[in-house]
Order: structure tokens, then C-alpha cells, then sequence
């Protein structure tokens, strides 16, 4: 038993989980930074000192201490178009980051992402409904309730057809999820052929935009996923354990059915939520997680918020990117995540796995 | 904490197990010895509650397994698997605080179960770029760390060379003499001789034999589990032991 007194192990294993602490420190400095800087683009340009300014303005207490020297269209531009967009970005990014780790866990499969579970297809089929059969009897907000409600209600179809004996077995989950998805899928393409006149609002839908967010659509959004988010962090423990083994989890002591169903089902939410007001944006719950885990470990208690932190810097840069790279146009995110994303991802994986997917 | 099997059978298509009747004491080491494929894990697993037996009960300390809320299991159990394995990566530390899931971190005691197997400064190494040996190794330490009463491993020193194959029986030993109940099951002959009060051994699911390792641990009953001969030998500290195979 030497090693115990063994100061320089301590000191070293104290270190390395300072440098962890660290690493969250900075990424979440970096996302503020992405933050106010994307308030930059537009076709407005807006000096810095004005939009800190507008930001201290909409601080309680703060604003009768800051300098007004903006006019009400710069508020106007900052306030009423990019904040929501921005911030949607950074909800949206945040909860589909989140949403992967946390699936990913438990599948114990680093290729799956929330939309497995059937989430994409049925928030598809109600926002596509919504589309081509006009309905409005929910109002203006319509489409965004039909695509949350329907996402929702797949992913509990597939999760009751999944059930076996009170029990869930991740690759009968994941099998009964892609089925449930084609056939959703097939339903939604029917409705497309049919209705080739509505064909290109829905395929905007389908290829996600944050274009349309503003503070109506995004309060409600961002406590649902800000709530969600935070549960599914308070399972960190459980998700690890479940990382390792279905038997191996209940051998220490984890409820691994109701961890199960509790995360399934935050996932669900904040994920059908996210996608009712941007549409569909792919990679950003697949690949996350994974950025995360190559820079920090394995271990939930940091993958879920990083997974996060880079969910949401990510598509706040790509959308940057999609309404900035040509002037007065609007590109869907779902291009751009994947052109710019792929290669990044590729050349991240080269340099940070150390050889752990070649085993 | 005592351990009972009452009458318990289980089958899947092509094996049936059992009936097994037997009760296993508090402070006890007890081998299930028997060919690949006899039931030796199912048997383990069956006590740890992770199989449901077809007919039968299986009680800890008086209450029935199946009973028993994974919390409470954890608390009696802990389990030393053959492989733990994850396609994702994760650090021979997160292996240990997931065993300290029910009794909370306490980092002295993770770091004295990591020392007591050797590896005290690997605890931030990537647990699935080490060896089968040190896997194994870090899976005994985990389950020390969980500290529970009842102990069951499934061939624990399956990969270790005979160093680590010695560190562990010493281990072993030691659990022993805390009072911890352990149930293993293993293919080392001598080491099962030498280490276990009571033996089980299987042949295709059927109890060919169980009692004290003195009187069980025969000639005859090995030659009926395996399809080889036994002999005895004597060994230069003077034992004897059962081992090697003719035939």
C-alpha cells in the first residue's frame, strides 16, 4: 500500500481534474464570445460598445446606469431580430448536444442521436400536416405545436412498442425506432407527392432554419429545454453506469429501467421542443457528444455539458454562416452544419482520438 | 449474509439448470467448478438476481432476490464480470465512481481498493486501452470499492499472469478473513482446492456434486464433470492437489 502516500499522485490526479475544470471554464468564455460576436452579422452593421450597451440596457436594475447611444432601430435590429436567433441558436444547439449524449449512453452506441428514437420523423409528419393541409386551428403557432406534439407522441409509440417484459433492450429500441421512422417518413413523402406546390416551404422546414425565431416561439422553448437539460444532468451517474452495461449498472445499485424511461422522456421533450422551431437539423446530437468525450473523457458529468456548450456554439456559428455567406440570402442550416461540419469533424477525429476507435 | 437456493431450475431453448439446492454461509469461499457451457454463470447471475429462475427461490440473508430493488442488491452484492465493455471510451476512474454509485464517493477508499490490486496510478488512464489483465484487475478493485457484503465473481482471474493470479487469491483470502461471502466461479483446480470451503460442481446444468472442498473435490466427481482423467500429485511444500489430465 505505498502508493496511497504517494503526494505526487495526488497533486497530479488533483491537476487533471482542475485542467477539466478548466476546459468547461473556457469553452463556456468562448461561447459568449461567439455570442456577441454573431450579433455582428447582418446586413446592419453595429459597433460593439452599442450592442453591450443594448445588452445592459434589458439588465433589471443595470439599465438606468448604462450610456444610451444607440438609436431605436439598432435596439430594434439586436433586440427584436438577432437576440432570438442567437439565443434560439444557442437553446436549439444546447438541447440537441445534450440530447446525444444522453442517447448515446443509453444505447451504449456512439452512432445514434435523439432522432433514432422517431423523434425527427413524427415532428415531420406534424409540422408537413400542418403544411400541406393549411391548419390553423391552433393559430399562428400551429405548425411549431403539431411538429412538437406529433414528435413527441412517436417517441412514445416506439417506446411501448419496444417494451419486453417491463423491460427495454437498446438495439430492440433503436431497430423499432428506425422502422417506426421509415414508415413515418413514408407517410410525410406521400404527403409531399401529393401536394408538390407546398413542397418547398416544407423542405425549408425539413432542412431547419432560425430564421423565423422570435422571443414568443423561444420562451417557452427555453424553459422546457433549460428544465429538461438540467434533469438529464442529475442522471450523469446513472448514464455512466448504463455506458458500461445494463447488468453491470444494476450490479451498483442504478434503477436502470427508470433511468431509462426519465431520460427518454426529458429527451423527448426538449429535443421535440428545439426541432418545433427550427426544423430538422441533423449532426449537432450525433457528433457533439463525441468532440467532447475526445477532449474530456467519457464521463457524463462533463460530456453532457459540453456536449452542450459545443452543441450550442456550433449552431450559432453555423447559422452565422448561413446568413452571412450570401448577402440577403438565407441558406437552410441543415447545408450548412453538414458542409462545414463534416470536414471539421473528420480533422478532430484525426487529431484527438489517440487511437480509440481503432481497436 | 446467508445465501439459499431452494429447488431452482432455469432454462433457455437447448440448456436446463438445475434443480440446485444448496446454502452458502456468511465468511464462506464457494467455487462452482465445471466444463464450459455447464452453467456456471448462469448460475452467478441467478444469484445476483440479473436471471429469474423458472421454479424455486433464491434467498439473501432471508429475502427473496427477486424482491430486492437494484439498491438494495447493490448494497448486499457486487459482481466482478468477466469484461466490462463500452464502445465508448472512459478512464479507469469513472469505472471505480460507478461502483460507488450506492455508497458515494470517497476517494481514500477508491484509491486503497486501486492500490491493493496494483494500480493506484492508473487511475486516469483510459480504462479500454489497458491490458485483459489490467482490466480484469481494475474490475476486482471496483467491486472491492463497492464493498458490499456478498461478493460473486465469474472467473476473475481469467488473462492474469500468475503474479496477478496470486495477488488476487491473497485478496481473496483477505476479503475472507473480513467476513465477506465470496462465490466465484473458476477452472483453476489447485487454486480451488487450496482457496474454497465449498465447491459446486456442474456438468450440463446438472448438480454433480456439492459440499466441503475436502470431501467433494474428488477424483470421482471431476472424472464425472469432465471428459478427461485425474490424477494426484504432491507438491514440493508437501500438498497434494488435484490437477492434471490424462486421457
Amino acid at each position: 500500500m505505498h502508493v496511497i502516500g504517494n503526494e505526487r499522485l495526488r497533486a497530479f490526479v488533483q491537476r487533471r481534474r482542475e485542467m477539466k475544470y478548466a476546459w468547461v471554464g473556457f469553452l463556456f468564455l468562448l461561447l459568449i464570445i461567439v455570442i456577441i460576436l454573431s450579433d455582428f452579422i447582418g446586413s446592419v452593421r453595429i459597433p460593439l460598445l452599442n450592442i453591450l450597451e443594448i445588452y445592459g440596457s434589458q439588465i433589471p436594475y443595470l439599465s438606468h446606469f448604462v450610456p444610451h447611444n444607440y438609436t431605436s432601430a439598432q435596439e430594434q435590429i439586436i433586440v427584436q431580430l438577432r437576440e432570438p436567433e442567437i439565443l434560439g441558436g444557442l437553446i436549439i444547439g444546447a438541447s440537441l448536444g445534450i440530447g446525444g449524449a444522453a442517447i448515446q449512453s443509453i444505447f451504449r452506441n456512439p452512432i445514434s442521436e435523439p432522432y433514432v428514437i422517431g423523434l425527427s420523423s413524427g415532428a415531420s409528419l406534424g409540422a408537413v400536416s400542418a403544411i400541406v393541409l393549411g391548419l390553423t386551428f391552433l393559430g399562428i403557432y400551429t405548425q411549431q405545436i403539431m411538429a412538437f406534439v406529433f414528435g413527441l407522441s412517436i417517441v412514445f409509440i416506439v417506446y411501448f412498442l419496444a417494451l419486453k417484459e417491463g423491460r427495454i433492450h437498446p438495439t430492440y429500441l433503436l431497430l423499432t425506432g428506425v422502422a417506426i421512422s421509415f414508415f413515418i417518413s413514408a407517410i410525410v413523402a406521400l404527403l409531399l407527392f401529393t401536394n408538390l406546390n407546398l413542397q418547398g416551404e416544407a423542405f425549408f422546414w425539413l432542412l431547419g432554419s432560425l430564421e423565423n425565431i422570435n422571443w414568443t416561439l423561444l420562451y417557452p422553448v427555453a424553459i422546457v429545454v433549460l428544465i429538461a437539460s438540467y434533469v438529464i444532468y442529475l442522471q450523469h451517474r446513472e448514464l455512466d453506469a448504463i455506458q458500461m452495461g445494463d447488468m453491470h449498472a444494476r450490479s451498483v445499485g442504478v434503477n436502470v429501467e427508470r433511468t431509462k424511461r426519465l431520460t427518454i422522456f426529458l429527451v423527448a421533450l426538449s429535443v421535440s421542443a428545439s426541432v418545433s422551431i427550427s426544423g430538422l437539423i441533423g449532426f449537432v446530437g450525433l457528433v457533439m457528444p463525441h468532440l467532447s468525450r475526445m477532449l474530456l473523457g467519457g464521463s457524463n458529468k462533463y460530456v453532457i455539458p459540453v456536449s452542450g456548450i459545443l452543441g450550442a456554439m456550433f449552431l450559432i456559428c453555423a447559422d452565422d454562416i448561413a446568413r452571412g455567406i450570401v448577402s440577403g440570402v438565407v441558406i437552410p442550416i441543415g447545408i450548412v452544419t453538414g458542409i462545414i461540419g463534416v470536414p471539421f469533424l473528420l480533422y478532430f477525429m484525426r487529431r484527438l482520438t489517440g487511437g480509440r476507435y481503432e481497436g | 449474509m446467508k445465501v439459499e437456493l431452494d429447488s431452482v431450475t432455469f432454462s433457455v431453448p437447448s440448456f436446463e439448470l438445475g434443480p440446485l439446492n444448496f446454502s452458502i454461509e456468511e465468511g464462506t469461499i464457494t467455487a462452482i467448478i465445471g466444463k464450459n457451457g455447464s452453467g456456471k454463470s448462469t448460475t452467478l447471475k441467478l444469484i445476483h438476481g440479473d436471471l429469474r429462475p423458472d421454479t424455486g427461490s433464491i434467498r439473501i440473508d432471508g429475502s427473496k432476490v427477486s424482491s430486492l430493488s437494484s439498491s438494495q442488491l447493490a448494497e448486499k452484492t457486487s459482481f466482478v464480470w468477466q469484461e466490462i465493455y463500452s464502445p465508448m471510451s472512459f478512464s479507469v476512474r469513472d469505472v471505480m465512481n460507478v461502483s460507488g454509485y450506492k455508497r458515494g464517493f470517497d476517494e481514500d477508499r477508491m484509491m486503497m481498493a486501486l492500490d491493493e490490486v496494483g494500480l493506484a496510478s492508473f487511475i486516469d488512464r483510459d480504462f479500454s486501452v489497458l491490458s485483459g489483465g489490467e482490466r480484469r484487475l481494475v474490475t476486482l478493485a471496483a467491486a472491492i470499492y463497492q464493498d458490499s457484503e456478498i461478493m460473486i465473481m465469474d472467473e476473475p482471474t481469467n488473462f492474469l499472469d500468475i503474479d496477478n493470479q496470486i495477488l488476487v487469491y491473497k485478496i481473496m483470502k483477505r476479503l475472507k478473513m473480513a467476513g465477506k461471502t465470496l462465490i466465484l466461479s473458476m477452472h483453476d483446480l489447485d487454486a480451488v482446492h487450496h482457496l474454497a470451503d465449498f465447491v459446486l460442481i456442474l456438468r450440463n446444468g446438472n448438480n454433480i456434486a456439492w459440499g466441503r472442498t475436502i470431501s467433494t473435490l474428488t477424483i470421482e466427481n471431476l472424472n464425472k464433470a469432465f471428459n478427461v482423467s485425474f490424477q494426484t500429485y504432491d507438491t514440493v511444500n508437501g500438498s497434494s492437489f488435484v490437477g492434471s489430465y490424462k486421457g
